[in-house]
């Protein structure tokens, strides 16, 4: 392969930072439902309410009233997820190429999920949220496994970003013939 | 003939051996639980019968096992106890507080109240601990709060669950130092968090009920 066609090929598995921003946006609202419907999903199971995992994240800012403050704390909470779990999501869409293999990026994100339980239970439950560890402390496993379905949705990133790449399958067509479809 | 009348005493005393063994049985078999199960009382220690005292006239020291098991029967007792109560008068307070907060709070105290129970019904169950189900007869406090209505329900509600609740927790935070129960301080640990919530949430309402 000469010179020209490697830096063709390497130009064709840039994607533009603005489509993998929206990736890192589609594939945070993904890890952020997977995450927080898992959580609800056993929060309800368990006795504890569907809305307490919200209410929970809401005490951030409303602190132990998020617990009878009703719809505006679980707003708040949802959105606690939602942002955080979106600016992940980008950062890690803007480390991604097309090329990027799904099952390294599946690693890279389970790795992410368990930096974010371990700082979740060193820092930020005890220290800014403890209306939220004491309810974590009756769930601790599941919270565990919830952290490793946010990394799996974080995983699924490059699909987002080759979704996004904005490349259609003619155009690929075009510029790489051997991916034409056999007629 | 003496032969005879010795065989005729002997049977006598048998059967009457019999009858008395058979009596005491029915008789303690009333007051005792079931064989392998520790009942938990509200009292930790309960004292025995002037009868069972009179049938056991050795005293027996309880090993540090036993006692450390009496006391944690006491201990899942008395979370029970208080567990039942709370369900009670939370599910009371969802039908009669007056305002969405107050209600809220109850809805509250019942999943958080049931979802401890749980916990110390599985402890119990594991430590082969007997637990009573909750008094029939209505307190003081029930009374009022069941001829209580609007603001005043709230505000006897609230308070009640107030002073409920840091009883309960200073009572724990002593059986917690106390405890040699690995089970039973981590059942503590788990449960005095929420018990603080409920108390710092009884006492935010208070305020806003008095503003």
């Amino acid at each position: 392969m000469d010179e020209q066609s490697l830096a063709a090929s390497v130009d064709t598995d840039r994607v533009p930072w603005g489509r993998r921003f929206a990736a890192g946006i589609a594939d945070g609202i993904l890890s952020a439902i997977l995450m927080m419907g898992f959580m609800m999903a056993y929060s309800s199971a368990t006795g504890a309410g569907v809305t307490m995992p919200l209410k929970a994240l809401g005490a951030l800012v409303y602190g132990v009233e998020a617990l009878v403050a009703g719809s505006m704390a679980m707003l708040a909470g949802a959105g606690i997820q939602l942002g955080f779990s979106i600016v992940l999501g980008i950062l890690f869409a803007l480390c991604m190429s097309r090329r990027t293999s799904i099952v390294a990026a599946l690693f890279a994100g389970i790795a992410v999920g368990i930096v974010v339980w371990v700082t979740m239970e060193l820092v930020v439950l005890p220290y800014m949220d403890p209306t939220m560890a004491a309810r974590i402390a009756l769930m601790p496993m599941a919270y565990f496994v919830a952290h490793l379905l946010y990394g799996i949705g974080l995983g699924m990133t490059p699909i987002f970003v080759r979704g996004f790449s904005g490349k259609r399958r003619d155009e690929r067509r075009v510029e790489h013939p051997a991916e034409a479809l056999p007629t | 003939m003496g032969k005879q009348k010795i065989l005729k005493v002997s049977r006598h005393l048998f059967v009457a051996a019999l009858v008395g063994a058979a009596l005491t049985g029915c008789s303690t078999s009333r007051e005792q639980p079931p064989a392998n199960t520790n009942t938990a009382a509200a009292q930790p220690a309960p004292q025995p019968t002037t009868q069972e005292a009179k049938a056991k006239p050795a005293v027996r020291v309880p090993s540090p096992e036993a006692s450390s098991k009496k006391t944690n029967a006491a201990i899942l007792a008395q979370i029970h106890q208080a567990d039942l109560k709370e369900i009670a008068v939370g599910k009371m307070a969802e039908e009669k507080a007056s305002t969405d907060e107050v209600r809220a709070y109850a809805d509250q105290l019942v999943k958080d109240h049931t979802n401890a129970d749980q916990m110390v019904l599985a402890m119990a169950q594991k430590t082969g601990t007997h637990l009573r189900s909750a008094s029939t007869v209505p307190s003081k406090t029930d009374r009022k709060l069941s001829s209580a209505s609007g603001a005043q329900f709230d505000r006897i509600f609230l308070e009640q669950t107030s002073a409920d609740h840091k009883k309960l927790m200073s009572e724990l935070q002593q059986e917690r130092e106390d405890a040699s129960d690995d089970d039973i301080e981590a059942l503590i640990d788990k449960i005095m968090p929420i018990l603080q919530q409920h108390y710092d949430l009884a006492q935010i309402l208070m305020k806003k009920e008095q503003a």
